[in-house]
């Protein structure tokens, strides 16, 4: 992406973003006389929040088309991630912290690890002994429990 | 109170233990690149929910000296800087590392990190109790200035472009908005969640912005993942320069601790900033400026001396006024109100014991530092060597772990990988996320004291500029806008 490009995204998405905070706003009932209420500030910083956008959108606007940067970014590496951890928030307390934790390292690993230096042991290892690790520090330890969710670990 | 104190620290050998567990955990967070003190306090806020509060915070106190004091092994040993605070310490210490000094450079840095820690921790404990007595007059009036006046320094944290570090702050205000309201009561922006009437929690927030965020992009970045760096050499008797030599740099030791330690104390700079502007300033100062860059201990010395006085300067504002100066300070306050210590200048009346139990936790912790770092530094540089790959999973699962137990609810788990993915979109898009961290504290104080002052006044804004106080902080405050839109001006030209 370019730096322009960069900057009109920035703008018009706070600027869609001030706008639904001041509409939010307008639903706050006023309760007490001597007060501003509790949609006063909001509004200010909505509309601060448009204002600053307008600005960030001019400016945008007036900048010269600048070159589109080659990205060097390995895409499939970065979605994986995103994946893996969405899956993992989403099983954390159905599946319980155990399970869900031993198969989310071991894929992790297993797509951060580039391929010559890939060892399945040791990902293994570290897959189950991590977590076993981390919960009994957590029960036992300082007694602060974790989920334990579908088959009671 | 100080002898409570002295029981609940000094006599205590879990509580030391503490410590020293803190510190060197500290510095391996802080030496590996990708891995920083803020997120050693994240990890291990939650574990110190379950601690007696002394024993808790005392684990804090020992992570935040040891992750910014371990910065300095891989910016001499690898030329990158372990922390962000550290930056300043490649100039020299990696020419220094060039010409087979290594050990020098590092001996230098650990016993100038000690100094500065130790300056700045005394000026703490003379500076913060005057400082409380002052603001025990304040009202809502003068913290709403001061809360004004800490917004506007968002600005020298937005990095290249003022204007999105503006938007960012804005944005993080905005999300301290989601819950009951102060004042009234009136429940706002939950869209129908009760698990939003408390708002977001700050944890929550941090550990999405800085370490689910910085995992994503480890993933995006994988083929990266080796160090391919060299790792110099060391050797090392000692601290490697003789009392004579060091003490000859007395006057870069103080000026250097000066600016350290009015950085931390002025909100929402932090540590990188102080290393730049002591290394900067000790050139400046310097008979021999020419050298500078070339691998001379002075710059080492300046950078890591300042770096380790923001320490005890950022607690002044936090254990006085609740004002958080950066990201590390932000996790402490969430530390201490998780324990009912409640910062602010009723601190040394209320909690006193804990205070000072601050003071006593912070020197032990520096005199620990001092000597682990040095003694256990070839065990600190083996662990440099530890695969990210293996790492960094390891880390996510405690970021997950630190969420649920902030709160044991499930919905702070979602939101930690929902602001891990928005950090992610605003590092894309150029948009900084410390201006927002710092908006996100600051919002409900600017708003809950401009309410209350108003109240009081029955709706006359007036107050904000007849109170003297309140006065001076909005004046300096337009002050510091008027210079940064200057600067940007001329900039631009």
């Amino acid at each position: 992406m370019s730096s322009k490009k960069k900057n009109l995204i920035v703008s018009l998405v706070f600027m869609a973003f001030g706008i639904f905070l001041f509409v939010e706003s307008m639903g706050i009932k006023h309760m007490m006389k001597n007060d501003v209420g509790s949609a006063f500030f909001p509004k200010v910083v909505a509309v601060a929040i448009i204002g600053v956008s307008a600005i960030r959108l001019v400016m945008a606007l007036r900048e010269p088309e600048g070159e589109k940067k080659a990205s060097d970014n390995d895409t499939m590496g970065g979605l994986l991630t995103i994946l893996l951890i969405g899956g993992y928030v989403l099983a954390f307390q159905p599946v319980g912290f155990i399970i869900s934790t031993i198969v989310y390292l071991f894929l992790q690993i297993l797509v951060l690890v580039p391929k010559e230096k890939r060892s399945w042991p040791l990902t293994i290892i570290i897959s189950v002994v991590a977590p076993l690790a981390i919960y009994g520090l957590f029960t036992y330890l300082i007694s602060s429990p974790l989920p334990k969710g579908l088959w009671g670990y | 109170m100080v002898n409570q104190a002295i029981h609940m620290v000094l006599l205590n050998p879990f509580c030391l233990a503490l410590i020293f567990i803190g510190v060197v955990i500290g510095i391996i967070f802080g030496s590996i690149p990708g891995l920083s003190a803020s997120m050693a306090l994240i990890l291990f806020l939650p574990m110190s929910f379950g601690m007696e509060p002394m024993n808790g915070i005392a684990l804090l106190v020992g992570l935040y000296l040891g992750g910014i004091s371990g910065g300095l092994i891989s910016a001499i040993l690898l030329k990158i800087p372990g922390t962000a605070s550290s930056i300043a310490t490649v100039f020299d210490g990696g020419p220094m590392a060039d010409k087979g000094e290594a050990g020098k450079a590092l001996g230098v840095g650990i016993l100038t990190s000690f100094v500065g820690g130790l300056i700045s921790i005394f000026a703490l404990m003379f500076i913060s109790p005057y400082l409380a007595k002052v603001t025990l007059a304040f009202t809502s009036a003068e913290y709403f200035a001061i809360a004004v006046f800490a917004l506007t320094i968002i600005s020298s944290l937005s990095g290249k472009s003022l204007i999105n570090g503006i938007l960012a702050g804005l944005f993080g205000i905005a999300l301290s908005l989601v819950g009951i309201a102060p004042v009234d009561g009136a429940i706002r922006f939950t869209f129908g969640q009760s698990h939003l009437y408390g708002g977001f929690d700050t944890v929550v927030i941090l550990i999405g912005l800085y370490a689910v965020t910085d995992i994503i992009k480890t993933g995006f970045d994988r083929h990266n993942i080796i160090n391919n760096q060299t790792k110099y050499t060391y050797n090392l008797k000692g601290y490697g320069i003789s009392p004579k030599e060091y003490l000859s740099n007395w006057r870069n030791i103080i000026q250097s601790a000066l600016i350290g330690l009015g950085i931390g104390i002025l909100p929402g700079i932090g540590g990188s900033t102080s290393s730049l502007l002591s290394y900067s300033a000790a050139k400046g100062s310097s008979k021999h400026p020419e050298k500078f860059g070339t691998g001379i201990v002075d710059g080492v010395i300046a950078s890591e001396t300042a770096n380790n006085a923001v320490i005890g300067g950022s607690l002044i504002p936090l254990i006085t006024m609740g004002i958080p100066g950066n990201v590390a300070t932000a996790i402490f306050l969430g530390g201490l109100t998780i324990h009912g210590i409640s910062p602010g200048p009723l601190i040394f009346q209320k909690s006193g014991q804990y205070v000072y139990g601050i003071f006593i936790a912070l020197l032990v912790a520096n005199v620990i530092m001092l000597i682990c770092e040095r003694a256990g530094l070839r065990l600190f540089v083996k662990l440099l060597d530890i695969p990210k790959y293996y790492l960094l999973p390891v880390v996510m699962v405690c970021c997950v772990i630190g969420a649920y137990c902030s709160n044991y609810s499930i919905f702070d788990v979602w939101c930690v990988a929902v602001f891990g993915l928005m950090g992610l979109a605003f590092k894309v898009l150029g948009v900084p996320s410390t201006p927002m961290i710092i908006g996100f504290i600051l919002g409900s104080m600017t708003e809950e004291n401009l309410r209350q002052a108003l109240m009081q006044t029955g709706g006359n804004w007036s107050i904000f500029v007849t109170r003297p106080i309140s006065l001076i902080f909005l004046l300096i405050a337009v002050l510091s806008v008027a210079m940064t839109i200057r600067k940007q001006v001329t900039k631009k030209k």
